[in-house]
């Protein structure tokens, strides 16, 4: 009887994955346009009027659509692995709420956690 | 088992990156290394895959001694996660992996040297990439490793377990490309294995009040994290994990195997094993020969071996908790590369091994992974 895997496919990684990679389209929201450009690099056409419903009226910006690289949540790390990381002056939903982040990982460094 | 130089595959990085494996090169030098290889006969891979379901075997005995006197100090974990541990065992709370590092050289009796029972890695080498490496090179030849089939299986197998909606979120530092790595291949096998599987960076974890939640305040039922649970502990969300609101796989009473304190216990119960190196909780234990490693340490960091009247020491930041002391059994030597085996356990069974060679006598996260095959 064989000891190896009959077929080792993959679904997620690899070349052939890696344009169906991510959990889709994020967008950040501002309370300003002068915000936005702020975050954005002062392009104009990244910061659009918000238009959903719970925005929209109150003057609320969004950032340009962005995804997060390989399918991974990133927050407020400016890293290698991720081209783009929410912006510093957006108003996310959960900056509003009372969720306290950054509470795990303190003790990675160079290393890794692995072994 | 022997060692057999082999002219690398053309276009090799090409090949490996195509699966996703994009840490082969480390800061300039090869980390997959398929300039060589290892072959090995069908009796000495039987003989692999006894000693490592012994040695499984022996572990969760252990552990069950442990958990049953209460013996956690010996293992300095904090008291309030004594009652985490003593919960995930109770609960029957199924592991996904592990990884014995075996020293043998194909003769006389593979000996355990430590388990990496909490965060091991090079899994995606072991696992997928030396798989396509045999299928190009060494297609009519076998290998011990059948690691991808039978994680999509124990995914499965732990699905009655997790959330009704399947879902579960894969978490490491996101920062380190190896276990980003890792990580994103075991998010791969748990989609096949019809898991809703999710990735957080480490510090994208929130905590409202009440639970964890993601960065859209979902609440985390299930977390995969590829990050100590001794870092875990002691980290400012640490005391969270006591709140019985969600599954974390590895599940806690694994820091008990993860940690070097395990070795001299197992010593105590087992002496004589043929598989185990006697270990101790004292350093006098050993006259001459002796491995020092301290109860928390990854990765060989602070690992020192005296032997022959002479001290090897790894730097590291560790050993503020304590050491244990072991016989120093060698690592086996083929030319100038001390190799090591790392035996793989899915669930509760042997499911392959990987081979990492060092030029020194510790192994380090940059020793050389180098495939094999057995016929």
């Amino acid at each position: 009887m064989r000891k190896s895997s009959g077929r080792v496919t993959l679904v997620l990684i690899g070349v052939a994955a890696l344009a169906g990679c991510g959990d889709g389209q994020r967008r950040d929201v501002y309370k300003s346009q002068a915000d936005c450009l702020a975050d954005w690099g002062n392009t104009p056409r990244d910061c659009t009027p918000a238009t959903e419903s719970q925005h929209r009226g109150l003057g609320y910006f969004y950032g340009p659509s962005y995804g997060y690289p390989g399918g991974w949540w990133s927050w407020g790390r400016g890293t290698s692995w991720s081209s783009s990381t929410r912006g510093s002056r957006a108003i996310a939903s959960f900056s509003s709420s009372h969720t306290a982040r950054g509470g795990f990982g303190s003790t990675a460094h160079a290393s890794s956690s692995g072994g | 088992m022997q060692r057999e130089e082999r002219v690398p595959r053309v276009d090799w990085p090409g090949k490996v990156e195509a699966l996703g494996f994009d840490f082969h090169t480390i800061d300039g030098a090869v980390y997959w290394d398929e300039r060589a290889c290892y072959r090995f006969t069908a009796a000495e891979i039987d003989k692999l895959e006894a000693a490592t379901g012994e040695l499984q075997e022996r572990c969760i005995e252990a552990v069950t001694r442990v958990i049953e006197r209460r013996e956690y100090e010996r293992f300095r974990i904090p008291e309030p996660f004594h009652a985490l541990i003593e919960r995930s065992w109770n609960a029957d709370e199924g592991s996904v992996y592990g990884r014995f590092d075996l020293a043998w050289d194909g003769t006389g009796e593979p000996r355990m040297l430590e388990y990496n029972a909490d965060t091991p890695t090079a899994l995606l080498e072991a696992s997928v990439v030396q798989w396509y490496w045999m299928k190009d090179c060494v297609p009519a030849a076998d290998q011990f490793n059948s690691i991808h089939e039978k994680l999509i299986a124990r995914w499965g197998e732990l699905r009655g377990g997790l959330p009704a909606d399947g879902r579960v979120y894969f978490t490491c530092d996101a920062e380190s490309a190896e276990d980003r790595g890792t990580v994103d291949y075991l998010r791969d096998t748990a989609t096949q294995a019809g898991l809703d599987a999710r990735a957080i960076d480490i510090s994208g974890i929130g905590w409202d009040g009440q639970r964890f939640v993601d960065l859209e305040e979902r609440a985390i039922a299930a977390l995969f994290k590829l990050y100590p649970w001794e870092w875990l502990v002691r980290e400012e969300f640490g005391a969270n994990l006591l709140a019985p609101a969600m599954r974390v796989i590895e599940p806690a009473w694994k820091m008990l195997l993860s940690n070097k304190a395990i070795l001299p216990v197992l010593w105590e119960m087992f002496p004589g094993h043929p598989n185990l190196l006697a270990a101790s909780f004292e350093p006098g234990r050993f006259a001459t020969d002796f491995v020092k490693k301290p109860i928390y340490s990854r990765e060989g960091a602070n690992v020192s071996i005296t032997a022959d009247g002479k001290t090897l020491e790894a730097p590291g930041d560790y050993g503020d908790e304590g050491y244990i002391w072991q016989a120093y059994h060698p690592l086996p030597t083929f030319g100038a590369n001390h190799t090591v085996i790392g035996s793989w356990i899915v669930g509760e069974e042997p499911a392959g091994i990987g081979i990492r060679e060092d030029d020194t006598p510790i192994t380090r996260d940059t020793s050389r992974f180098v495939p094999h095959y057995f016929e």
